[in-house]
C-alpha cells in the first residue's frame, strides 16, 4: 500500500475540504485535524473522507446552545466546525465544561483539542460514549475506544486535572509514515479536484508566462 | 547593546522593496556552506558510472558529524525538442533525488525506476528531495567543444550565462511522497529551512562540472578538465515561475522569521556607535567587489535592466560617497543607511543593507539559527478577541488593504488559482477568464477587506468566537491578523491582485533569502537566477572559503 507524507494528507485533505464546500479557513482545520490523526497512526484521511461524503446528505445547519449544550439546529454537527467551536472558546472551556450533541465522524475533534490544550497550557479531556481521551501540551495523547465512531450522541470536554496512572509522559512524536486506504485517498482526490480550474488556450499561454525559449 | 529601532513593516513588506532584495550572509546557501565548514563535513563521489553519451548515475555524499547525505544523480541524453523548463515537462537532461543517508544498490534500483519520472514517479521517506535540471545549451556545448580540444573555454562565454545547468524544480519537504521536513526537526543544520534542498543543488554543481569534464574527455584524449578559476565561476541555475510565488503568502510565520533576522541584523550594526579600520576597509572592499558582481549581471527584462543600470550607478555614487565622508563618524552604519534611503533607489537600499551585514558575521550570524518557524504553534485563533481589539488592530495595521476599492476593476483584475493541468498555482485575469469561482485564499488584502466590511456595524464586545461561528469564510484571514500581531513581518502590503502586481517580486524575495543572485526575468511572473556562482566546491570548503564568495574580487574569483 501506498505511503503518504504528512504534507502530503495534509494538502490533500484541505483541498478536497474545500472541494466538498468548506470555508478555506475551516478547510485548513479539516487538513489539520487529519494530518495530526495520521501523526497517531490513525487512518484521518478516511474519517475525513466519510464526513466530506456524507455532509451534504446530513446538513450542516446553524448551531445554537440551548440548556448548556451545543447542537446543530439540523441534522448532525460536523466535527470540524465542533473542533473551532471548542477551540474558539477555550478560554471558556478552562472554566467550565462544553457540551455537544449530535456529532458526525467526532474523532475529527481531536486535534482542536490538543491545540487548545498546548494553547491554554492545561490538560484537556473529550468523552462520548465508548471514548475518552486525554490531550496534554508537550505529552502523547492517551486515549482508548473506538476512534472511528461515526458520530456521538453526547460529547463533553473538559479540564482533565487527574493524571491516570497510565499517561505516557513524552514528547509528541511525528511518526514518519502512515499507509492510507487507496479508496480514502481517491474519494478525497475527486473532491480535491473540484478546487483546479481547467486550462485553457489563454491560460497556457500566459498562465505560467515563460513565454521565451529554454533552448539557449 | 543599544539597540537602534526595526524598519517598520509598512516600509519593508511592500512587494517594491521586498523585490528588491539581494541575498545576504544569512541567506540560506550561505548558512550552510559556513555550518558545514564549521563542522569540518566530509565529502566523497561514491559512483560515477556515465558513459560517453553522458548518459547514467553518480552518487555523491556528504557526511556530516551524525548523519549522511547523498545526491543521486540521473544523467539523460535529451534531444533538444524536449528540453523545457516549464513544470509541464516529461524529460530532463539530468534528474536527482537527495537519499538520506548513503543508499545501497536496491535504494539506487528503485529511484532509477522513479527520479527520472519526477512527478510521474514516487519516491520515499529515505528521500528528502526531488528535483531536474537542463543545460544551458549554448555554454554546455561550447565548454565541452573546448576542454575536448585542449583549451579553456572562454571566460567571457562562461561570465555570459554563468552556469552549465540550471534546476527548473526543486522539490522538498514530503512533496511526491519525500520525507517531511517535521522527520528532520532533531537535526540541528539540517532542520534549517530548505537547508536539504541548498545541499541538493550544491551537489549538483558538483555533479554538473565533473559531468563537463567526464563527456569531454570521453570524446578526445587531447581533453583538459576545467581550469580551477573557471571552475569557481560556474554556478547552478535555476529556472522558476509561479508555482513559488504564493509560498509567501502561505508561510507567514515563516517569512516573518526570515525578514525579521535580516532586520534585526541590520538593526544590530546600524547601532553600532564606531568602527574598525579593519572593518572599514573591508566594507569599501566589498562595494567594490559588489560593484563589479553586478557588472556582470545582464538581463533581456526591459524593467529589470534598467533597474541594474541605476544600480550600477547607485553604487557608484556609494563608493564616491564613503571616499568622501569615511565610516569614521559616531554611529557611522546609521548614518550611512540613513543617506542611502534619501540618495539611492530600492535596489541600491538593499544591496546597501546585505553589504552592511557581510563584514559582521560575528554581530549577527547567531540569528541564522533563528529563522525558522513553528507554523502548528500559530495555527490556534484566540476567539476570545473582541471586535474593539480586531478594530483597533485593523486601524493600526492593515489600513493598506482598507484603503483599496475592490470594486475597482484595476484593483481586483487577477486571481490565483490552481490548473487542473499541473496541480500549479498560476495567476488568472478574472474580468477575462473562466475560473473565478475557484480562487486561491492569496488575496489578502481584498480578503481582509471583506472581513472589515462583515463585522462593520456589529456589537464592539462580540467576540471573534460568535463571529467565526457566523461567518466561517473569514476564519482564514482572522488566523492571519492574529498570527502577525506578534509577528510584523508576516503579510505582504500590497494588493496581489492588482492589474500592475509583478509576480516577480514575490519570486524575488523568496531566492534571496536562498541565496540568490543575478536574478534574471524572463517576463513578469518567470525568473532565471544564479546559485553558488564563485562558492568552492566541496574539496575546497574550509572556514576561509565558506563565507567570502558571493562578491567575487574584481578580478574574478577568490584565490
Amino acid at each position: 500500500m501506498t505511503t503518504y507524507s504528512l504534507g502530503e494528507i495534509e494538502a490533500q485533505c484541505k483541498k478536497a475540504a474545500r472541494g466538498a464546500g468548506m470555508a478555506w479557513g475551516m478547510a485548513e482545520e479539516a487538513g489539520k485535524s487529519a494530518r495530526w490523526l495520521a501523526a497517531q497512526g490513525l487512518d484521518g484521511p478516511l474519517i475525513l473522507a466519510n464526513w466530506l461524503n456524507e455532509m451534504p446528505l446530513t446538513g450542516r445547519g446553524a448551531l445554537d446552545c440551548e440548556d448548556d449544550v451545543w447542537a446543530a439546529r439540523n441534522g448532525v454537527m460536523c466535527p470540524i466546525t465542533a473542533g473551532t467551536l471548542v477551540a474558539d472558546r477555550a478560554a471558556d472551556l478552562a472554566k467550565s465544561p462544553m457540551k455537544l450533541t449530535k456529532v458526525a465522524h467526532p474523532a475529527l475533534m481531536l486535534f482542536a483539542l490538543q491545540a487548545s490544550a498546548a494553547w491554554l497550557s492545561m490538560p484537556l479531556s473529550i468523552r462520548w460514549a465508548g471514548f475518552r481521551a486525554r490531550l496534554a501540551p508537550q505529552h502523547a495523547p492517551v486515549w482508548s475506544g473506538d476512534t472511528r465512531a461515526p458520530n456521538a450522541a453526547l460529547i463533553t470536554c473538559m479540564v482533565d486535572d487527574a493524571q491516570p496512572a497510565d499517561a505516557v509522559v513524552e514528547p509528541i512524536w511525528f511518526p514518519q509514515r502512515i499507509s492510507l486506504n487507496p479508496d480514502s485517498w481517491s474519494a478525497l482526490e475527486t473532491l480535491a479536484a473540484r478546487t483546479y480550474v481547467p486550462a485553457s488556450a489563454a491560460s497556457r499561454a500566459v498562465g505560467a508566462g515563460a513565454g521565451l525559449s529554454d533552448n539557449d | 547593546m543599544h539597540m537602534k529601532a526595526l524598519r517598520p513593516p509598512e516600509q519593508v513588506m511592500r512587494l517594491s522593496r521586498i523585490g528588491a532584495f539581494h541575498a545576504s550572509r544569512l541567506s540560506f546557501m550561505r548558512v550552510l556552506l559556513r555550518n558545514m565548514a564549521t563542522e569540518n563535513w566530509r565529502f566523497e563521489r561514491r559512483i560515477f558510472d556515465i558513459d560517453a553519451k553522458g548518459v547514467g548515475r553518480a552518487v555523491y555524499t556528504a557526511h556530516g558529524p551524525r548523519r549522511s547525505y547523498s545526491l543521486v544523480a540521473f544523467a539523460h541524453d535529451l534531444p533538444d525538442n524536449m528540453r523545457s523548463d516549464r513544470v509541464i515537462a516529461t524529460a530532463w537532461d539530468a534528474t536527482f533525488c537527495m537519499f538520506d543517508g548513503v543508499p545501497d544498490a536496491t535504494d539506487l534500483e528503485r529511484l532509477a525506476l522513479n527520479v527520472p519520472l519526477q512527478e510521474a514517479g514516487r519516491i520515499t521517506s529515505n528521500e528528502l528531495s526531488l528535483s531536474r535540471a537542463n543545460r544551458s545549451v549554448r555554454l554546455w556545448a561550447h565548454v565541452v567543444d573546448a576542454l575536448a580540444s585542449g583549451q579553456q573555454p572562454e571566460t567571457q562565454q562562461i561570465d555570459s550565462v554563468g552556469y552549465l545547468m540550471r534546476t527548473t524544480a526543486v522539490y522538498g519537504s514530503g512533496k511526491f511522497g519525500a520525507a517531511d521536513n517535521a522527520w528532520l526537526a532533531p537535526r540541528n543544520q539540517m532542520s534549517a529551512p530548505f537547508a536539504v534542498e541548498m545541499l541538493s543543488v550544491y551537489l549538483t554543481r558538483t555533479f554538473i562540472a565533473d559531468l563537463v569534464e567526464h563527456v569531454a574527455a570521453q570524446r578526445s584524449d587531447k581533453a583538459v578538465k576545467l581550469a580551477p578559476l573557471l571552475r569557481r565561476k560556474l554556478g547552478i541555475g535555476n529556472s522558476t515561475g509561479l508555482g513559488m510565488a504564493p509560498f509567501l503568502m502561505n508561510h507567514p510565520a515563516l517569512l516573518n522569521a526570515w525578514v525579521l533576522a535580516r532586520e534585526t541584523a541590520l538593526a544590530r550594526v546600524r547601532a553600532l556607535a564606531s568602527t574598525t579600520p579593519e572593518i572599514a576597509a573591508k566594507f569599501t572592499n566589498l562595494v567594490a567587489r559588489a560593484r563589479a558582481n553586478v557588472a556582470g549581471w545582464t538581463t533581456e527584462h526591459t524593467l529589470q535592466a534598467q533597474r541594474i543600470n541605476g544600480l550600477a550607478s547607485d553604487l557608484a555614487h556609494l563608493a564616491t560617497h564613503i571616499e568622501n565622508i569615511g565610516l569614521t563618524g559616531p554611529n557611522p552604519w546609521d548614518a550611512l543607511y540613513r543617506w542611502a534611503e534619501a540618495a539611492l533607489a530600492l535596489e541600491g537600499q538593499e544591496l546597501l543593507v546585505s553589504l552592511m551585514l557581510e563584514p559582521h558575521g560575528a554581530l549577527i550570524d547567531d540569528l541564522a539559527s533563528t529563522m525558522g518557524a513553528d507554523e502548528l504553534a500559530c495555527h490556534m485563533i484566540d476567539g476570545s478577541m473582541t471586535l474593539a481589539q480586531l478594530r483597533s488592530i485593523l486601524h493600526a495595521d492593515y489600513r493598506w488593504a482598507l484603503a483599496l476599492n475592490f470594486a475597482d476593476r484595476a484593483t481586483s483584475a487577477r486571481f490565483w488559482y490552481v490548473s487542473e493541468e499541473k496541480l500549479e498555482p498560476r495567476l488568472g485575469e478574472r474580468f477575462d477568464e473562466a475560473g473565478a469561482d475557484l480562487e486561491q485564499p492569496l488575496a489578502t488584502g481584498r480578503d481582509i477587506s471583506a472581513m472589515a466590511a462583515a463585522q462593520d456595524g456589529l456589537p464592539d464586545e462580540t467576540k471573534l468566537a460568535d463571529f467565526l461561528l457566523a461567518h466561517p469564510e473569514h476564519r482564514h484571514v482572522i488566523r492571519r491578523i492574529q498570527l502577525a500581531q506578534t509577528r510584523p513581518y508576516a503579510e505582504i502590503r500590497d494588493n496581489l491582485i492588482a492589474a500592475d502586481m509583478l509576480p516577480i517580486d514575490l519570486l524575488r524575495c523568496k531566492l534571496s533569502f536562498f541565496g540568490a543572485q543575478k536574478f534574471d526575468p524572463r517576463s513578469d511572473r518567470w525568473l532565471r537566477i544564479c546559485m553558488f556562482q564563485n562558492a568552492p566546491y566541496p574539496d575546497e570548503l574550509t572556514l576561509e572559503t565558506a563565507d567570502d564568495w558571493a562578491y567575487p574580487p574584481e578580478t574574478g574569483v577568490a584565490p
